[in-house]
Formats: C-alpha cells, structure tokens, sequence
C-alpha cells in the first residue's frame, strides 16, 4: 500500500511540488488530488524510481558514516546476567502509577506503558499491578489450594500435584474495569499509559479449572464458585459456574514462565474475557456453593453505580475495546506526510472482528487492517495508513467483534449510564490532532466529545 | 443445572433465530461445537431480532427469560445473577465440560471439610453461611473502643474518613448523577449486605495485619455493630440499640435484612450489552448525527484546560475518580 500511495502522488505531480521538501511535496500531491485527503491508490505496478520519489529534493548526506563506538571493544560475554534484562536504553519504559489515584501503594495500581508496547504480548515486567493488600511473597513448597463446598471429596493440592495435571496455554488479556474510570468526568490524563494502562496481554498455562472441579467431585447443581486469594486482603469474588466450568485457568505461568509475584505467584485464577478483578493472585482455595459471597469486591467496589442512582453488580465481562496507540498524547506529529496508526482491540466476548478508524469524530471511518494473530478475548492490533494534510484531526478507533457488538462513543454510554459508573467505561477515546498551522503544530490532546 | 438452562436456552435461541434458523425446534442447533457456537452469535448480532437494542435494563430486570438478562428467574432483585442465557457458547462449553466423563487422576490429597476452618474459612456469604454461632460478640461499646484502637486512624474517629481514606458511613442520600462528583459510597447509602462489612473487616483489616487475633470474632461483629450504628442504622428489626447492645451474628442477619431493603433494591444485574454502537460511516457512508461527536453532530468536545504559563495541559489531577 506504501508503494502505490506514492505512485499515486508521483502520478499526481506538478512542477511547483517537485521542489518543495518530502512532506510538503506530500501534502501538495494530495492537495493536486482534488482535496482527497485519505486518498487510496489504484493498484498499479512496483516502480523503484517511483518508489523513492518522495525522497527527491532531500538534503543528502555525504560525510563517510563514522565507526560506531561499540566496534572497538569486546562486548560483554555469556551469563553475565543469568536473568536477561532489557537493553539500558529502554530503562524509560516502566509501569507507572498517578500518586494521586490511590491512598498508598498497598492497595494500589501501576499501568502498562501502552504506547512503547509492541505486538500483543505484554513484557512480565511491564504487566499492570493492581494489589488489595501488598505484594505477599509465597514459598511454593507451602502453598496450599483447597476445594470444599458442593463437592464430593474436598481435596487439597501441592504445587507439585497441580502441574501434574493436563495444561492448555491461551493468550488472554486481562483488563481492570476500572480501566478509563478517571475519564467519566471529562478528560483527566493525557497519556494512553494512564487512560488504557490497567490492562495487559499475556499467554498464561495451567489446567483448567473445569477438570480441578470434576477431580474433586463437583455438584452439577452448584451454581458459584467462590476463589480466595492468600494475599493480606484475602482476595475474594464470585464466579457463577458456567464462567468457571467454560475456559477459566487455574495458571502457574506467564509467558513461558512461574507467574511474577506481581501477577499471583504462585497461581492465580484466569477468567478469560472477565475483569481483572476475578482473576484472583495466590489461589488458595475454591468454594463451591449455591450462593454468591455478595463480597465488598463485588458490592460496593466493582460495581457501577448509574446516573438515576441504581447500581450493577455482577458485571463480570469487559465489553469490545479499542485505542489507538499512536499517534497518541505521548507523541507529535512532525509534519504532514505519511503516518501509520497503531492500536490494541479487544473483547471480553470473543475475537475482534474488524476496527474502523475515524479522523472526523466520528461522521466517516476508514477499515483498519488488523496486523497480529486474531485471538479469542486477546490483544488484537491494527494499524491504518494515512497521509496527514496537516489540519486538524479527531482521532477514534471503534472495535466490532464476532458478536457484533460495536465499540460505542462517550456521549452514548453517558446518555445510558451518567458519568458516575467508574467501572467498565469501553467508549471509543479522541486524540486531538493540532493543525500544523496551528500555534500548537502537531501536538496531540486527549479531548473528550 | 446446566441440562435445564441448555433446554431453556435452546428454546430462547430458537424463539430468537425463528426465521433464520428455519425448521429448528427446541432441540435442533445441535451439529458441532463450532456451529453451535456461530448459531447464537448470529442470533446476538442480528438486528432483525433485536432490533436496534438488546433490550432496556428494566426490560432485563423484570424479565429474567430475556436472552440478554443476567437476572435469574425468582431472584429478581439481584441476589443471583448468571451469564445471560444469550451467551449460548458459555453455557455449550460449560456444559459439555461438566458433563464430559472425569476419571480421577489422584493428585489431590483428601481433606474434610471440618479441616477447613479460621482462616481458611473466613468467607461469610450473603445468606449467613460461616458466619460465628450466635452469642459470640459484644457490645457496641466495645466496638467503639476496638474501631478507636485500630481503625480509626484511617477511617476516622466516626468513621467519616481522613483524607484519601474514604468515609464508612453517612454520605449523602440522592446517589443520582448531578454532574457534580461522584457521591461517596458508604455503608448508609450503598453497601447492599452488612454481612460483607463483618466478612470484610475480619477477612482484610486492619489493613496492616488482618484477622488480627486481639480482635477475634467477636471482637469483628462488635466492631460492625458499631460501624452500624455509628452510620444511622439505630433500629434493628424494630429494636432500638444502643451502646449496651450485644452484637452477634443474630443481630447481624437481622441488620442485614435492613439493609438489604434499604440499599440491595437498588441493585441490579448487569444488563449489558444495552449500550452499543453501529458499524457506519464506511465506503462513502456517513454515520447518524447521534453517533458523531458530542451526539449531535457537532465538534464540540472538553478539553484540559491550558496552563496559562507553560501552555501545556493542565490536567485536573487532584479529582479522585
């Protein structure tokens, strides 16, 4: 598609335009092509000249290219770290938290750095933190997970016993519901590190909480299931039974290896598509019963409470999803030219099925192409291609999955719901693009319709 | 449970498809897995079913046998909820799990049930379940004088909060959007069941050592008596209490029917999907003003405000969502 944008433009060349510089010979090309800005070339053949006409006119470089300095010297040798880190150039990229959201750091929350992630598997040392009670540090050899309740033979099992078992590996997201919560009032943040940052991506094994409930005798009556953690608050929720007997995961790893402390070391329940809240840390144990805990985690916290003043509870899945990752606040745009959107889609509910990119708020949108595997109730990415005129935008991506659920705007969740929910807030989010112009030339704002 | 819901949802979803799924009868979508599976979701995503909405959350509340209530039938009022019979691939794949054959892999060791105590057994449920045999309490007074030494430096001497930590009780009454910020959720106006403040308190405070022996069980209830109390819940079941009052867990079922009646009416099931949006503005198309900025059609959006001096943004950090 790069290639035959650009053909498109040669082909749309003036006299005037050859001498201006890349971008602003570009902006011209589209300019000549009757004002359409997100102009989509007919197909035509690879042309090499045609390909780097965008470069014609570009100052050249032509000093020799200097020796780069690592050339001189030895590099460092095997195992001098027994455990990788990333390179110390990357040392900026870091889960974060705003000191204002949360009392302390105990019961607390940092987010995934959103716009220096690639693909759709979250790093382990860049996965969102969300503790209820301090980071509790388990030896393995002691941990214990108890099944009782409804169930014929309550059990328990070593960590040693639980490998044992059958495994799957799947690649979920998982998401805090209070994911957004700051931006029911109006914008608040201006990085997608803080609107979308308490989520991450991440390929999580272990077995099947299905067969753990069978192995010890399940009632096929029982109607919940109840996980505590063994964390200092004793993380509790209430899973209803088809949730926990469909894909729920009883997991020991995360990308390939133990769980980090931070995500429940040394197991933790997954609930594919539910909120993160669910996926309680250091299982240590499964009630089976035929009534729900009502726990404060799922009553006066994790529920939402609507602008005529009544609540919802239970609202255990995180609805279709999407945000464009870049351009984005933690950017500038440096001129019109060619740009590349890229973002994250997902939904509790399934697969993503398509992402349509708006520049106008939403009056036309454009298909993105979706450029990473397509996933049940994971990470999918996109990206859309565009050449920016320089005006001003209103950036939006809007994600459809297999359900046909459609991502909605803000002022059509407020409309149903107020701006008091705090939790599951999924409406499409709005980078402002400045005009070139402009006093603020490429700057990006988070802005809110 | 799941042989009865399958019926009921088959018949829901061949209710649902009625002209696309020509020829099925209540027992019909059932070739693959994966046919199965693409069966319901054409039947969520089709607007000729259902129309332009799933249905209205009062629509849901009342109506349990909805495709899209997650309210179940008898218990509307939200004491139980479930995945909405519309969800035919969750019930197909947990179906087929509880009832695919289990032969025992014999990794587990056995325990009873009477092994699984204190700590182990800290999850007081909504009905009652585990909670402390009646008599085991005390008064409120006491209450008072444990919340003062080890409560009350967070949450306040009268519970009403210190800074980042919230208040426990009072707040205000309306809990309706006014634009303004959010009202303070509190056990007067909010928390559903008071059983959960009990289960709470003992399972995760004081924040720094829970179930904190010197308290005990009954050291818990007083405390919740108290916090009760403090929080204007004075009458209970048609009692008056007062500081002499013993509180133990006969007590607390009773409060928590009160409080069930005056904060869990409020409550409902999650009644999504009932907000979403549509696939327009594609190929030429233009998207319904509704659905294109601020609802209406126009570009009118809020912003952060600009710092006069820097000119950048000057987010509104110090609002607490």
């Amino acid at each position: 598609m790069t290639d035959q944008n650009i053909e498109h433009k040669v082909a749309q060349q003036t006299p005037e335009s050859a001498t201006q510089t890349r971008r602003a010979f570009l902006k011209g090309g589209v300019a000549v092509a009757g004002g359409v800005m997100f102009s989509q070339a007919a197909s035509a053949g690879y042309d090499p000249k045609a390909a780097v006409a965008g470069y014609e006119g570009q100052k050249e470089i032509t000093d020799p290219l200097a020796r780069p300095v690592e050339r001189n010297k030895l590099g460092y040798g095997v195992r001098t770290y027994p455990y990788g880190m990333p390179s110390k150039y990357e040392d900026h990229v870091q889960r974060r938290t705003l000191d204002w959201l949360t009392p302390d750091t105990y019961a607390s929350i940092t987010m995934s750095p959103l716009h220096q992630l690639h693909g759709i598997i979250t790093p382990n040392g860049l996965h969102f933190e969300r503790y209820h009670g301090g980071m509790p540090e388990i030896d393995p050899k002691e941990h214990k997970l108890v099944i009782h309740g409804l169930v014929e033979r309550p059990l328990v099992f070593t960590m040693e016993d639980l490998k044992k078992f059958p495994a799957v590996s799947r690649i979920h997201f998982i998401e805090c519901p209070a994911n957004g919560a700051m931006e029911w009032k109006g914008v608040q943040v201006d990085s997608v590190q803080w609107t979308h940052g308490m989520m991450s991506c991440s390929e999580w094994t272990g077995v099947k909480l299905s067969t753990l409930l069978k192995e010890a005798g399940v009632d096929p009556k029982a109607s919940w299931v109840i996980p505590e953690g063994s964390d200092a608050s004793a993380m509790s929720r209430s899973i209803p039974m088809e949730i926990a007997m469909d894909d729920t995961i009883v997991a020991w790893a995360q990308n390939g290896e133990a769980l980090r402390n931070e995500q429940g070391y040394p197991i933790r329940l997954v609930p594919p598509g539910c909120e993160g809240n669910m996926w309680v840390k250091h299982l240590r144990r499964l009630y089976v019963t035929n009534e729900p805990l009502q726990h404060r985690e799922e009553t006066s916290k994790y529920s939402e409470l609507y602008g005529d003043g009544s609540a919802v509870r239970f609202s255990w899945v995180n609805e279709c999803n999407s945000v464009i990752t870049y351009p984005s606040p933690d950017f500038k745009m440096d001129g019109p030219g060619r740009y590349v959107v890229k973002g994250i889609a997902y939904s509790g509910r399934g697969k993503i099925k398509n992402v349509d990119i708006t520049m106008d708020g939403g009056r036309t949108y454009h298909e993105a192409t979706l450029t990473s595997h397509v996933l049940d109730k994971a990470w999918t990415r996109f990206e859309y291609e565009f050449d920016w005129d320089g005006s001003e935008l209103f950036l939006q991506s809007r994600a459809t999955d297999e359900t046909g659920y459609t991502q909605p705007q803000a002022p059509q969740l407020r409309e149903k719901r107020g701006t008091n929910p705090v939790y599951h807030r999924n409406a499409m989010v709005t980078w402002r693009v400045h005009a070139w112009n402009s006093d603020r030339a490429g700057v990006i704002d988070n802005v809110q319709f | 449970m799941f042989n009865s819901k399958k019926t009921m949802i088959a018949g829901l979803v061949a209710l649902a498809a009625g002209a696309t799924l020509t020829g099925c009868n209540e027992t019909a979508p059932k070739a693959s897995a994966a046919e199965a599976s693409d069966v319901s979701r054409i039947a969520y995503l089709d607007p000729a079913i259902h129309g332009d909405k799933f249905g209205t959350r009062e629509e849901k509340r009342n109506n349990p046998d909805h495709p899209y209530s997650s309210e179940v039938a008898g218990e509307t009022g939200s004491d139980q909820c479930r995945t909405p019979s519309g969800f035919t691939e969750v019930w197909d794949s947990a179906e087929k799990h509880m009832n695919s054959a289990h032969s025992t892999y014999g990794y587990g060791q056995p325990i009873s049930e009477s092994a699984i105590t204190g700590d182990w057994r800290l999850s007081a449920l909504g009905d009652g379940t585990n909670l402390p045999p009646e008599g085991v309490g005390d008064t409120i007074a006491r209450g008072e004088e444990l919340f003062q030494m080890y409560c009350a430096a967070c949450h306040g001497e009268f519970a009403e909060g210190n800074g980042h930590y919230l208040p426990l009780a009072g707040g205000p009454t309306d809990m309706t959007d006014n634009g303004g910020p959010m009202p303070v959720k509190t056990i007067s106006n909010y928390w559903p069941y008071a059983i959960s403040w009990f289960d709470y308190a003992r399972r995760a405070m004081p924040f720094f050592q829970p179930n904190h022996p010197d308290i005990g069980d009954a050291g818990y209830l007083a405390i919740t008596g108290w916090v009760a109390y403090t929080g204007g819940y004075t009458t209970i079941d048609g009692q008056e209490i007062d500081e002499d009052t013993f509180f133990d867990s006969k007590l607390l079922v009773k409060l928590n029917e009160e409080v069930k009646a005056k904060n869990n009416v409020n409550y409902f099931c999650d009644p999504r999907p009932e907000v979403h949006n549509v696939r327009c503005g594609l190929n030429g198309d233009k998207c319904p003003d509704a659905v294109v900025g601020n609802g209406k059609g126009e570009i009118k959006f809020k912003e952060a405000l600009i710092n006069p001096v820097t000119g950048l943004p000057q987010y509104n950090t110090n609002q607490r969502p």
